[in-house]
């Protein structure tokens, strides 16, 4: 455990020690304050929006904290530093989780900030207290991390840096869509991932309640989701030739 | 196979079968959660549909604020843009009340169709708008502004009706005006002279309150409020009728029956004026507005005007 949280520290300590990461940060609390700029052109749908602008972009926020694993990987694959890593009494798998573990901790921090900075404007501005489904839903898409990282994970370990960050945009795009497929559910959040069990936007601008009991059940699956991918990838990368 | 490799098999294994057995357990909540996932788009947005629609809604403000008026020449992209809004975001109250009411007078078909889907969306249950709006377009004659000749909608009432019962249903205190529209469109619906199909409207209505159901169909109607002094104006409107110039006429054989029916079933306890429906005060002997002889009520035994609510004469001192 401590090899892993050894991984991890170093992992989610690089990212938040990058000064870019606050930039954004501060970029995104700009773009959910200039929301409420927006009262005419929405003839006064204002509020909603800001609402949604905050998830939507601490949506992509998390996206890209968790792509920064798939440049790290094959670099330190490459570079030979996970070869010096793995020579100590790490091990493979240990390395993976503790990647996996790093990316979550440092992506909860940067969405966490997100969320915070978002409610502040939102009550400054509208002077309302922020509704319990609001937060839930930030909770939500701050959960949908777990998942995501262990794709990023998976394909880091198979692919170079060039094709890892597409092809996990390509399929964290298709897992929050499967909306339309998902009446195949052992498939769809079984075998591939389900991310829209994350997606309640539209609830946070309606203010319609989500049940506890789902929180806690969609955060099972996502645990559960990212251990079977994380094992799955184990397999290739003990196969895996590191120089 | 090491030990190592059979434990990692086992816990993916383990943990597939968790996520999959969580997986089936949370589509249909979810789906329960989100009744509105069944009608969104199937196109593969990444879970941006609200995102997708609030940027649709300021296309389509930004664009209609544009046009000088929507009519057949541009009513298609409209349209277009405000389905492309509702496919991503059904629940879009906005859209609706302000996006549909701008296309009625170029595609009211359109307009109606998409309301009467909005009627049935689980999330707008409750709005009252969005059915009144539907039966507001039903009951207009709507023609083509750019060619007056070419009718696009002719007047539904039976359909209006229904729409209008439907806001009067989603509201605890229904507003005036949706009262007003529901009435005058199921008389519409009744046909025959306007008046006469108010006051037998308002009968059925007032029959229905009072448990008088008889050979009346219960779906078809709702609790109007201040169903009586509607009934009281709608009397003496289908009592004195007039014509298209504001002059008086006489009212039709069948008219003067249902008054009479009014009269004796609504207005037997109201000490109303049989001649001109005008409401008498205790001690009248004669109606103020139109001086028929009115049957005297409120009067003590001594001939003395009883006073509003009180128990004894006031100047005799008997019990009342």
């Amino acid at each position: 455990m401590s090899e892993i949280m050894a991984i991890a520290s170093g992992t989610w300590k690089n990212i938040l020690r990058m000064k870019v990461v606050y930039f954004l940060v501060f970029c995104v609390w700009v773009l959910v304050g200039i929301a409420s700029m927006y009262e005419v052109l929405t003839i006064g749908y204002h509020k909603p929006l800001m609402i949604d602008v905050a998830l939507v972009l601490n949506t992509i926020a998390a996206v890209l904290v968790v792509l920064s694993v798939t440049f790290e990987i094959p670099r330190e694959l490459r570079q030979g530093v996970a070869a010096t890593l793995l020579t100590k009494s790490l091990g493979r798998t240990q390395y993976l989780a503790g990647k996996m573990v790093g990316i979550c901790i440092a992506g909860f921090v940067i969405c966490v900030l997100i969320a915070a900075g978002a409610f502040l404007i939102y009550s400054q501005t509208f002077s309302e207290r922020i509704a319990g489904t609001m937060l839930q839903a930030q909770i939500l898409l701050i959960l949908s991390i777990i998942p995501m990282s262990s794709i990023a994970v998976f394909f880091a370990t198979l692919f170079p840096d060039v094709v890892a960050p597409v092809l996990t945009i390509l399929v964290i795009w298709f897992a929050f869509s499967t909306g339309a497929l998902s009446n195949i559910p052992v498939l769809y959040g079984g075998i591939l991932p389900n991310l829209d069990f994350f997606n309640f936007k539209s609830h946070a601008v309606y203010l319609e309640p989500i049940p506890g009991s789902y929180i806690l059940l969609v955060t099972a699956w996502g645990i559960a989701y990212a251990i079977f991918l994380l094992m799955f990838t184990s397999f290739f990368f003990k196969a895996k030739d590191i120089k | 196979m090491k030990k190592d490799s059979i434990i990692r098999l086992l816990i993916m294994l383990v943990a597939l079968a968790a996520a999959s057995y969580l997986a089936v357990y949370l589509t249909p909540m979810q789906n329960e959660i989100t009744a509105e996932r069944k009608v969104l788009t199937k196109a593969p947005v990444a879970g941006l549909h609200k995102f997708l629609a609030d940027v649709a809604w300021m296309r389509f403000v930004n664009y209609a604020g544009g046009l000088s008026t929507i009519d057949t020449t541009n009513v298609n992209k409209v349209s277009e843009m405000l389905r492309k809004i509702i496919s991503y975001d059904p629940n879009f109250l906005e859209s609706y009340q302000s996006g549909i009411l701008s296309i009625s007078n170029a595609d009211p078909k359109l307009a109606v169709q998409i309301l009467e889907n909005a009627c049935a969306n689980e999330h707008l249950k409750t709005n009252v708008q969005i059915p009144f709006y539907a039966g507001f377009i039903l009951s207009r004659k709507i023609v083509d502004q750019n060619n007056p000749d070419k009718v696009l909608s002719e007047p539904d009432y039976p359909a209006a009706t229904r729409f209008f019962r439907m806001a009067i249903q989603r509201s605890n205190s229904p507003e005036p005006y949706i009262v007003s529209n529901y009435i005058r469109a199921k008389a519409k619906a009744r046909g025959g002279d306007e008046s006469t199909a108010v006051l037998s409207v308002l009968y059925d209505e007032w029959k229905m309150g009072k448990g008088k159901k008889g050979e009346i169909v219960e779906a078809e109607f709702c609790q109007i409020p201040d169903v009586e002094a509607r009934l009281i104006k709608a009397t003496r409107d289908a009592k004195y009728p007039t014509d298209e110039n504001g002059k008086l006429v006489a009212p039709s054989a069948n008219a003067l029956k249902l008054i009479a029916q009014v009269q004796k079933e609504v207005f037997a306890d109201n000490h109303l004026c049989t001649n001109c429906i005008s409401q008498t005060n205790p001690g009248d002997k004669f109606c103020a507005r139109c001086g028929v002889a009115v049957p005297v009520w409120g009067v003590c035994t001594c001939g003395a005007v009883l006073k509003d609510g009180g128990t004894f004469c006031s100047v005799c001192g008997k019990k009342q």
